[in-house]
């Protein structure tokens, strides 16, 4: 079969304008995946079914009517230059012209390797890349006349995947490293790519929609081995050179090339139907391919034909390989027809044992494969193995599913499990132990150090070798191995953790069970499916709020949320840095531009966060109008114009993002005084007011938040409807005296003047004796210590009182679920809130708790840069209460914005938008009111629908505390409906 | 207590493709493997740009749908919610690409409304309040229970009631000659030689559960009516209307009345092409051109009229020197002479001033009680039903 396809491609070839078909073979796998097998030998050489990886490779090649080979190699080059040398290939009449090219120890990634390529000039046409570890039967020659053929209708072709099809999952798919293919079937054009890692599992696949319009029909595949043969043009390299952060051929350049808009060019798929191709790339495919080849679907590839090496083999019935020079001595093996003994060494199916070796009595050998001159000990046994050439395995030993590499010796008695990787050259034993997963190298002589100084990829090795000064005992008294680190490695970020448990998909013997909360449907998965049900069917979910609690899922799709988080993080503490040290406005616009350019946020976003800035900027004067009044123009004349500089202006959003800032805020009152300053400086002007006056949400109309905030929310409105009147007495030039709005409390005038009613009014509320308590002990500068003494202060308080008893019960409910997620400060600061809303006839414990509360507050406004304590500023008694409530725990679950701020984006409806984002940067915990309030009203809608919930809807005043926790979770959680109803009769 | 059929009143399914067809893949989907229900997609027809008005047209945006083809399976209808939330792309689950690894995606298909489904439907629908439409709401979520584990959990009871009929899923196991949709064309997967080899098959502990739930898949069966299956519409835009007009139409050749009185309305040098239809008691006058369309009964159509390619409801009055080119005139349209109307629609009752000239336009009337028949069912019938 090789002959003749080989010349059937020189046909085509020669017809085809007499080309020379190139082929370029990546000769480095650029991971780790195999050490320390590779710590003396590049991965290309490591023998799978005892011939080396680029052995096969070429054989592949070969069948495919390759001319002209170049492999670029890096690591131990010439280890692989002398192998290229000594192959078959390379003598005199092959027909195949093997060239190594030694790349750059510079290059990292199969993408500067193509930009090697480039610049050396390699391929001058068409030409097929391939990794050094393929082990293939596909017609690549097929794939190269389809390629070509396409290619004289379509310039823009760059590039022919070939894929194989197969299953959702097979067993040389691995799970840790699969892709998506969009396919349109009738030209097999490949229109997106998507990777899928199985650690963090992939979840969705996005399809992006564009592509629908231009294809009728398309194919969405996750049924297809990508075999990393690839038949690129010319242009392929060049591209590479163009884009240079271009790493990965599949991630980067494919996804790169889908994706963009400027470069038109097209990759397609050929979709092989038959044959076989598989990539040794890690060491779960490596056995999976060499089940392949003993199991014959790499035909003619096979061990007793066509072998690479060239060895030969006899091939017995069980697909059992024995070297055919019949130099395996196996220990009184029933081989012959005639049985002259009982034979006592076992031999599997599914097995291979290279020449010369011998195998000795009572030995079992299971679907392994056992190098040239390997000696197996008696009693031994070795199951799922693959042993390099001239190991010994001493007697009694047991080796399962591992990787043993050339001329190691395990001594008798010892115990390999699975996973192990052992390099070449070590010895263990006897009664050596090695756990699973194991990873032994043999630690280098001086000699041997000094040869290899330059090599700079070896200094993890002096690492190792480094942090072992002893030889564990498990290995063996007489043993050179050193162990390799089994976790990932100590000071991993986030990322290699990650990534250290996607390779765990890869690794030999490693089911990685443990992480595999398989993607069709487990609890994880489940939860956030249901979230999207309860998208459609909101009512439904709203109806079971103070419930399901019971399963949070700890894992939720954060990581697109984690840059917005970040984001207000940073915008914050870069205005904090920019107000203490005094930048100039450009200087804070710039950096605020690069944050939002780097956490690719909409532009809102920064305006809430630099509105809600400045607006905590503001100190809160007491008992001072003018001072008051002078310390907001300051502050706005200072900072104002930084609004307008984030990179784009919009009045009006800015107007709503300050009331709804307020609305949250201890600052309420300041609003008009704020609205009114940045009218001075221009920032809003009359019209804006006007426009923003005129919006539904401005008025608080559906705006699904709780009452509170809807009331705030209309105060605010009313202000700047008392700022328009005055426009309009203004134009009017009249002189009409100022009216109170009906609706509106006595102490809710034009702005300038609000501040003196509300400023006398406030003290003598129930905040002046918090504020008595805990001044003394806030100062600027430790408002984090204090906020831990307001936590416990309300945690005490939260026993007495029966509201405070629900609480309880209910934290520790959720307790049970929530705490790892969010930290108890967090529902603290939720009972916090819930104490001061209890219903009035606990008053005196409300007192109290507010009181303690209020402290918080204090400390909360400490850290905002501000030394006045009392919640001065609001008017109202009970309104007071709900502003300390919100105060108190706002500070308290800074730490933990993520999940809440989640929630908030998730579910709150578009039109509520502004309230909810303006207390954003402020913290998680007042989003997730806002969200529990908005849902409120429903849920009190609901109740009949839902008699069990009654009696929390009847608490009346509390609606807000109780059902408060349970909402959040139900509206992100989702309808679990039947089961969360039923907690939620427990949890009131 | 049975298995029921929704249909719609608008749907024209070529001859080749009888109810039957999908009854039979309803019956061999319940039985092999616990299908819920069996819909009906087609092809879209899509009339060329340009021939019609823009304002003829609603919100006909086609929302892309997945379906296996394999098994006839249909996976997923892209709603707008979910272009709501994500306008870039359109998220599938890894849950699904993994049950059905080899998925179609077109935008050109539309749901014919055909369904057939399980009793045990309705027993959902009565848990799902809030399901507006069974198209829009009901159908997309109905998709989500086949490949959602938790969904799939809380809703079996309805779904799989205890009475349930004995599946033939064993069975159709051991058949040549069906299909199993869970178990792909995969010829690797045979590569598993022995029992020792577990590493090499797919990881048990899926599988096993997946085996548990195949014999009841919840799946919703889907019959692609592809283009070249011959002409599916839904009669549920203007275009569509005209549309099916024009083809009943080919099919027709004009007769005059047999019934004397009605023949002798028609005048003897009026020109009728023999694709028409003229309805009875109607009146045509001397010189008139009437071709490719549709009369009411007991119009008026004056002296050297033209009319192609229209729609008359009954009792329409077409005065003397009238042109008409692709209109559908409502009951009662009044034109007056000489006035020119092209692709134009009239609500019930409107009167086109005589000389007037109009292109492409939705006439409506001021007046509402202007002669709006109770049974006005013509242009509005389209948007009406489509909530069944």
């Amino acid at each position: 079969m090789a002959p003749k396809s080989s010349s059937t491609g020189k046909e085509k070839l020669i017809d085809d304008e007499e080309e020379v078909l190139q082929a370029v073979i990546l000769a480095d796998s650029f991971n780790k995946r195999f050490r320390p097998l590779t710590a003396r030998k590049p991965r290309c050489l490591l023998p799978i079914c005892n011939a080396p990886l680029l052995d096969w490779t070429f054989e592949s090649l070969a069948l495919a009517g390759v001319q002209e080979i170049f492999v670029v190699c890096r690591s131990h080059a010439d280890q692989v230059k002398a192998a290229i040398r000594e192959s078959k290939w390379s003598k005199a009449g092959s027909g195949i012209k093997i060239v190594p090219i030694l790349t750059a120890k510079e290059t990292f990634s199969p993408g500067d390797a193509m930009r090697d390529i480039y610049t050396r000039g390699l391929v001058t046409s068409d030409f097929v890349l391939v990794m050094g570890d393929l082990v293939s039967n596909i017609r690549i020659d097929e794939v190269v006349r389809v390629h070509k053929e396409r290619r004289k209708t379509n310039k823009d072709a760059i590039m022919t995947m070939v894929v194989k099809e197969s299953g959702a999952r097979h067993r040389t798919k691995a799970r840790g490293d699969s892709s998506i293919f969009v396919l349109d079937p009738e030209t097999s054009e490949c229109l997106y790519y998507e990777p899928v890692t199985a650690y963090p599992p992939t979840r969705l696949a996005h399809v992006p929609r564009e592509i629908f319009a231009a294809h009728p029909e398309l194919e969405i595949r996750n049924d297809l081995i990508d075999c990393s043969i690839d038949v690129c043009s010319v242009e392929v390299p060049s591209l590479f050179q163009d884009n240079f952060d271009y790493l990965d051929i599949r991630r980067d350049f494919v996804h790169g090339v889908l994706t963009s808009d400027l470069l038109m060019k097209n990759i397609h798929c050929y979709v092989a139907k038959d044959g076989y191709a598989a990539r040794v790339k890690d060491t779960k495919s490596y056995e999976s391919v060499s089940k392949d080849i003993l199991s014959r679907w790499t035909f003619p590839l096979v061990p007793d034909d066509n072998h690479p090496s060239g060895h030969s083999y006899d091939h017995e019935r069980g697909n059992k390989y024995f070297a055919k020079d019949h130099t395996v001595v196996l220990a009184r093996y029933d081989q012959s027809p005639l049985p002259i003994l009982p034979h006592t060494c076992k031999i599997g199916n599914n097995t291979m044992i290279g020449s010369s070796t011998q195998i000795n009595e009572n030995t079992e050998i299971i679907s392994s494969v056992i190098g040239r001159n390997c000696i197996i000990g008696t009693g031994t046994i070795i199951r799922n193995s693959y042993i390099f050439d001239g190991t010994t395995v001493g007697s009694n030993c047991t080796i399962e599913q591992s990787i043993i590499g050339a001329g190691v010796s395990i001594r008798d008695d010892s115990i390999v499990q699975r996973g192990c990787l052992v390099g070449d050259g070590v010895i263990i034993g006897p009664s050596a132990q090695l756990e699973p997963y194991g990873r032994l190298s043999k630690r280098r002589d001086p000699a041997e150090i000094a040869a290899q100084e330059d090599e700079d990829e070896d200094s993890d090795i002096e690492d190792i070798e480094a942090s072992q000064d002893s030889i564990p005992t498990t290995l063996g008294k007489s043993s050179n191995a050193i162990v390799w680190p089994t976790g990932p490695p100590e000071d991993a970020e986030e990322d290699d953790i990650a990534a250290f448990k996607n390779e765990r998909f890869m690794r030999l013997g490693d089911d990685a069970s443990d992480l595999d909360d398989s993607d069709d449907g487990s609890e994880t998965s489940s939860s956030e499916s249901e979230s999207e049900e309860d998208s459609d069917f909101d009512s439904d979910a709203h109806s079971f709020t103070a419930t399901s609690d019971a399963s949070i899922p700890l894992n939720l799709p954060l990581e697109s949320l984690m840059a917005e988080t970040e984001f207000k993080d940073e915008v914050r503490q870069s205005l904090e840095r920019a107000f203490a040290e005094g930048h100039s406005v450009d200087n804070a616009a710039v950096e605020l531009k690069t944050l939002r350019m780097a956490s690719n946020v909409p532009l809102t976003r920064v305006r809430e966060a630099v509105v809600a800035a400045i607006v905590e900027k503001i100190q809160i004067v007491e008992a001072n109008p003018a001072a008051q009044r002078k310390e907001i123009a300051s502050v706005i004349g200072r900072w104002g114009e930084l609004i307008d500089k984030i990179g784009g202006v919009d009045p009006i959003e800015t107007v709503s993002v300050l009331q709804s800032h307020c609305a949250t805020s201890q600052r309420l009152n300041l609003f008009g005084q704020i609205l009114a300053a940045l009218y001075q400086d221009d920032i809003v002007d009359e019209d804006d007011i006007r426009k923003w006056h005129s919006l539904p949400g401005s008025k608080g109309v559906g705006v699904k938040a709780s009452d509170s905030v809807v009331e705030h929310l209309k105060k605010c409105w009313l202000i700047g409807a008392h700022m328009i009147k005055q426009f309009d007495e203004q134009e009017s030039d009249e002189d009409s005296s100022e009216e109170d709005d009906p609706v509106e409390k006595q102490d809710k005038p034009k702005p300038e003047e609000e501040d003196g009613d509300a400023d006398g009014e406030d003290p003598e509320d129930d905040e002046d004796e918090e504020s008595s308590e805990d001044e003394e002990k806030i100062s600027p500068t430790h408002a984090q210590q204090v906020k831990g003494e307001a936590i416990s202060a309300a945690a005490e308080v939260s026993s007495p009182d029966e509201s405070a008893e629900e609480n309880s019960e209910e934290e520790s409910e959720e307790t049970e679920s929530e705490a790892a997620s969010r930290g108890d400060e967090f529902l603290e600061g939720d009972n916090n809130q819930d104490d001061v809303r209890a219903p009035p006839h606990s008053t005196q414990d409300i007192r109290a708790t507010a009181a303690s509360n209020a402290s918080a507050v204090d400390e909360s406004s400490v850290d905002d840069s501000e030394e006045e304590s009392g919640e001065t500023e609001s008017e109202v008694e009970s309104k007071t209460d709900e502003i300390v409530g919100e105060g108190s725990s706002k500070d308290k679950v800074k730490g933990f914005p993520a999940l809440d701020s989640h929630e908030a984006t998730t579910t709150v409806p578009s039109s509520t938008e502004p309230s909810v984002d303006g207390s954003d940067e402020e913290s998680g915990e007042t989003e997730s009111e806002v969200e529990s309030r908005e849902e409120n009203p429903i849920q009190s809608s609901k109740q009949t629908a839902v008699p069990s919930k009654e009696p929390v809807v009847d608490a009346g005043s509390k609606e807000d505390s109780t059902v408060d926790v349970g909402t959040r979770k139900a509206a992100r959680e989702d309808s679990e409906e039947e089961e969360s109803e039923g907690d939620s009769v427990e949890g009131v | 207590m049975e298995d029921f059929v929704l249909l719609p009143c608008d749907f024209m399914p070529p001859p080749s493709m009888p109810l039957s067809v999908l009854l039979n893949k309803f019956r061999t989907d319940v039985i092999s493997d616990g299908s819920i229900a069996t819909t009906c997609w087609f092809a879209d027809h899509k009339p060329e740009k340009g021939a019609f008005p823009d304002e003829w047209f609603t919100n006909s945006q086609a929302s892309p749908i997945i379906w296996d083809e394999v098994s006839g399976t249909l996976l997923h209808i892209d709603t707008p919610d979910d272009y709501d939330q994500n306008a870039e792309e359109l998220e599938l689950r890894m849950a699904l690409l993994s049950r059905y690894p080899r998925m179609k995606l077109s935008m050109g298909f539309q749901d014919s409304h055909v369904y057939v489904c399980r009793r045990s439907i309705l027993d959902v629908l009565e848990e799902k309040r809030h399901v507006d439409s069974f198209r829009e709401d009901f159908l997309p979520w109905l998709l989500k229970i086949q490949y959602q584990r938790t969904r799939r959990r809380k809703y079996a009871q309805y779904l799989a009631p205890i009475t349930k009929t004995t599946s033939q899923a064993l069975a159709l196991k051991h058949s040549t000659m069906t299909t199993d949709n869970n178990a792909s064309i995969n010829p690797f997967k045979g590569s598993l030689l022995s029992v020792e080899l577990s590493v090499s098959g797919p990881p048990s502990p899926t599988e096993g559960e997946e085996s548990i739930g195949g014999s009841t898949t919840f799946r919703v069966g889907i019959v692609v009516q592809r283009p070249d299956a011959g002409f599916t519409i839904r009669v549920n835009t203007l275009p569509n209307f005209l549309e099916i007009n024009r083809r009943v139409l080919s099919q027709v050749t004009y007769t005059l009345p047999t019934d004397p009185k009605d023949r002798s309305l028609i005048d003897q040098k009026a020109q009728i092409s023999s694709d028409t239809i003229i309805g009875g008691s109607t009146q045509v006058s001397e010189r008139t051109t009437i071709k490719k369309s549709v009369i009411g009964r007991h119009c008026v159509i004056g002296k050297m009229a033209k009319i192609v390619g229209c729609i008359l409801l009954d009792h329409c009055v077409i005065e003397d020197g009238a042109k008409l080119d692709g209109c559908i005139l409502g009951k009662n349209t009044k034109v007056g002479a000489k006035a020119e109307l092209s692709r134009c629609v009239t609500q019930a009752g409107y009167e086109v001033a005589a000389g007037e000239s109009v292109k492409g336009e939705k006439l409506d009337v001021s007046d509402w009680t202007a002669g709006v028949g109770d049974e006005d069912e013509d242009e509005e019938q389209a948007e009406s039903e489509e909530d069944s």
